[in-house]
């Protein structure tokens, strides 16, 4: 049996969900199947709860336990991400994939970070994060890159699955903020590298600079100003993960082939901007030592001069033109 | 080569003939040294980094005579030298990176080479990018400091060294440059300076200096880049990590690029070559077919390992020559820039199928 209050939430939410004209194409989520069911099995109306493939679609999260978010808006969450069963609010579980309990595509990982919530000490972010409910990424990048600044940045987690942020000459969580697009490039390129690490030993994908926390000019950098920049190091052969390389004037400790392997992994695996996922428009490099080209169909790597000692990720502003 | 400086005699029948004579030899004694430096202010020198190991390395140093046609090396590193080669002005020196191991580390130093390969000077000791010559035996560098684990080159001022003497002289006033070149026009060398840390709107733009290496004055200007055209009219700021391309009118800052009757992806990313060399201001392209751009959504295809057997020099390139001022193309011209030859000459080193040239424009 349903008690008073998760009948009143579910009906809360049975209502959101009908008056909400659902998105062409917008996978399932659980609320709205709550929702749905619920005004199925009561009001015996199916007329107004959204296409019908959606309901499937829905139960068929349920009963898989598989990911059934909205990869697409991030910043339209279309309702409060809370599932029941059997009566009992189950919440995470349902929700999203074990790295983003609520869905909303802000990781689980930066919801819990520290660093991003209002007041922290000494450095606090912009954000009251709950893990359980779908929260609004108001991260945006202003201008361009070269130009601009970080309204409401998230801070990145200093390690995470697959990955590790190195400091360089930087204090702790100054040199490591961005939009959210770009935390979900690094945090989902890690986990695909994770695999990587495991299999044939490779060291963790070292991220450097982003952007300061509310952007602007960051030196040395000529760009790294908006939050869709970040800084990865090439591999090294002796699987260092402390020690910086220089590619041109160190290239016997340069692995080409695992680097490759970085590159594709975060490129052709997480930034294709399919299902809003991050669009990766630029990886700079030097291009003569780098040893690596492009598909010449999909030329995104180029040569920029400073790129030796490591590579340049450039993501594509997601609400830019 | 000593050239003789032009002596006039006379005879006369006066009695101090031998006074005369010994004055007449007393100046030729004299100005022998400048009249020749000033012979040599027109040197053409024409060499390049050869014999690659790896990608943008190289272990020797090439000068050709290019009237006939002949290589010879001059200089063997004992490390590696990385990247290209520069030649002085007055092309009495030539200038390179080389890296040399140093108790089994990587030691980066800068060495100049007279014409025949012998060093001049070697410059270490110091964390340094992006040297430029600055005048006759003058050349200046960006110094700076590693960043922790060795990423990162950090830029803190500029340096100017006179290669004869070892003086070196590091500019007071500014810090954080990045961008440097020098303007023969006006004897000046120009810098881009980073803006302060987190500096947003007006503020965050860089700041550009211009030094006047006669009178050692550092003055900042309303400029908006330092890559000034032969004859100062026009400046460009390069395409930066994405950022886009800009042309500029010297005399009073204003964005030319639009005039550029280019395509706009080529425009964006702006001449790969600068400037060419002794032609007022005309820019050089890359003659490259436009691509479609891919879009958010659509697969992306996995880049792959570079064959290192494909061929460093591509003489079927061609080549765009564009006028700043009227934003034309004024000509097509065939041959690889980007073979690594360098040349104090105001001409245009290309490879081409035939071997080397010095490429001159047609349209003047």
């Amino acid at each position: 049996m349903l008690d008073s209050a998760d009948l009143k939430a579910i009906l809360e939410t049975a209502s959101a969900a009908v008056a909400a004209s659902p998105r062409p194409g917008s996978p399932c989520s659980a609320s709205r199947l709550a929702a749905v069911l619920l005004v199925v099995l009561l009001a015996g109306a199916t007329t107004s709860c959204g296409p019908v493939v959606d309901v499937v679609r829905d139960l068929y999260c349920v009963v898989t336990f598989s990911q059934c978010g909205d990869d697409s808006g991030e910043s339209q969450p279309h309702a409060e991400c809370i599932s029941y069963r059997n009566g009992q609010s189950v919440g995470t579980k349902l929700c999203g994939p074990l790295w983003d309990s609520d869905n909303d595509t802000i990781s689980t990982a930066t919801e819990m970070n520290p660093t991003n919530r209002i007041g922290n000490y000494p450095i606090a972010g912009f954000y009251v994060f709950d893990t359980l409910r779908w929260d609004i990424n108001q991260s945006r990048a202003q201008l361009g890159p070269s130009d601009g600044y970080l309204d409401f940045g998230m801070n990145l987690r200093d390690a995470g699955d697959g990955y590790a942020h190195y400091l360089g000459n930087d204090q702790v969580d100054t040199d490591d903020w961005g939009t959210g697009h770009l935390l979900r490039l690094i945090e989902g390129s890690g986990r695909s590298w994770a695999d990587s690490i495991s299999t044939r030993g490779y060291p963790h994908m070292m991220t450097g600079d982003m952007s300061l926390r509310t952007g602007g000019s960051f030196y040395p950098h000529a760009s790294h100003r908006n939050g869709l920049d970040v800084d990865v190091r090439y591999i090294r052969k002796d699987r260092s993960e402390t020690l910086g390389l220089n590619i041109c004037t160190d290239g016997a400790q340069y692995d080409t082939t695992a680097t490759l392997g970085l590159f594709n992994t975060i490129v052709v695996l997480n930034g294709d901007g399919r299902n809003g996922m991050p669009w990766v428009e630029y990886i700079f490099v030097d291009t003569a030592c780098v040893g690596i080209v492009a598909h010449p169909d999909d030329p995104y790597i180029r040569y920029e001069d400073g790129h030796q000692d490591h590579f340049h990720v450039r993501i594509r502003d997601p609400d830019g033109p | 080569m000593a050239h003789s400086p032009p002596v006039h005699t006379q005879t006369t029948s006066c009695g101090d003939f031998g006074a005369v004579r010994f004055a007449i030899l007393l100046f030729g004694l004299l100005a022998a040294p400048l009249l020749n430096a000033a012979a040599q202010d027109t040197i053409p020198l024409l060499v390049r980094a050869e014999d690659h190991p790896g990608p943008r390395q190289s272990l020797g140093v090439v000068r050709r005579d290019a009237r006939l046609a002949v290589e010879k090396e001059i200089y063997r590193s004992s490390g590696i030298i990385s990247g290209d080669v520069s030649v002085s002005p007055d092309g009495r020196f030539i200038s390179l990176v080389e890296v040399v191991q140093q108790s089994g580390r990587p030691q980066t130093q800068l060495v100049v080479l007279d014409t025949s390969g012998r060093i001049a000077r070697t410059i270490t000791n110091r964390v340094f990018s992006k040297h430029v010559w600055s005048g006759p035996n003058r050349i200046a560098f960006i110094v700076g400091r590693p960043g922790e684990g060795g990423d990162a080159f950090r830029p803190e001022s500029v340096s100017i060294v006179d290669v004869v003497t070892g003086a070196e002289q590091r500019l007071e006033g500014i810090s954080r440059p990045y961008q440097l070149h020098w303007a023969s026009f006006d004897s000046s060398l120009y810098l881009n300076v980073f803006p302060p840390q987190g500096a947003r709107g007006r503020d965050a733009a860089p700041r550009v200096y211009r030094y006047d290496i006669q009178r050692g004055a550092l003055s900042v200007t309303s400029h908006r880049g330092v890559f000034f055209s032969p004859d100062g009219l026009y400046y460009f700021d390069p395409s930066v990590e994405g950022s886009a391309f800009r042309l500029y009118r010297a005399s009073d800052d204003q964005d030319v690029t639009a005039r550029l009757q280019l395509p706009a992806e080529r425009v964006r990313w702006g001449p790969e070559f600068g400037w060419m060399p002794g032609a007022g201001h005309v820019l050089l392209f890359v003659d490259r077919p436009a691509q479609p751009e891919r879009q958010p959504g659509q697969p992306r295809q996995p880049a792959r390992l570079m064959d290192r057997n494909a061929p460093r020099v591509n003489p079927d390139r061609w080549n765009l020559a564009v006028d700043a001022e009227t934003g034309a193309i004024i000509e097509r011209f065939e041959g690889d820039l980007g073979a690594g030859w360098k040349t104090n000459a105001p001409v245009l080193p290309i490879e081409r199928r035939g071997g080397t040239e010095l490429y001159r424009l047609k349209r003047r």
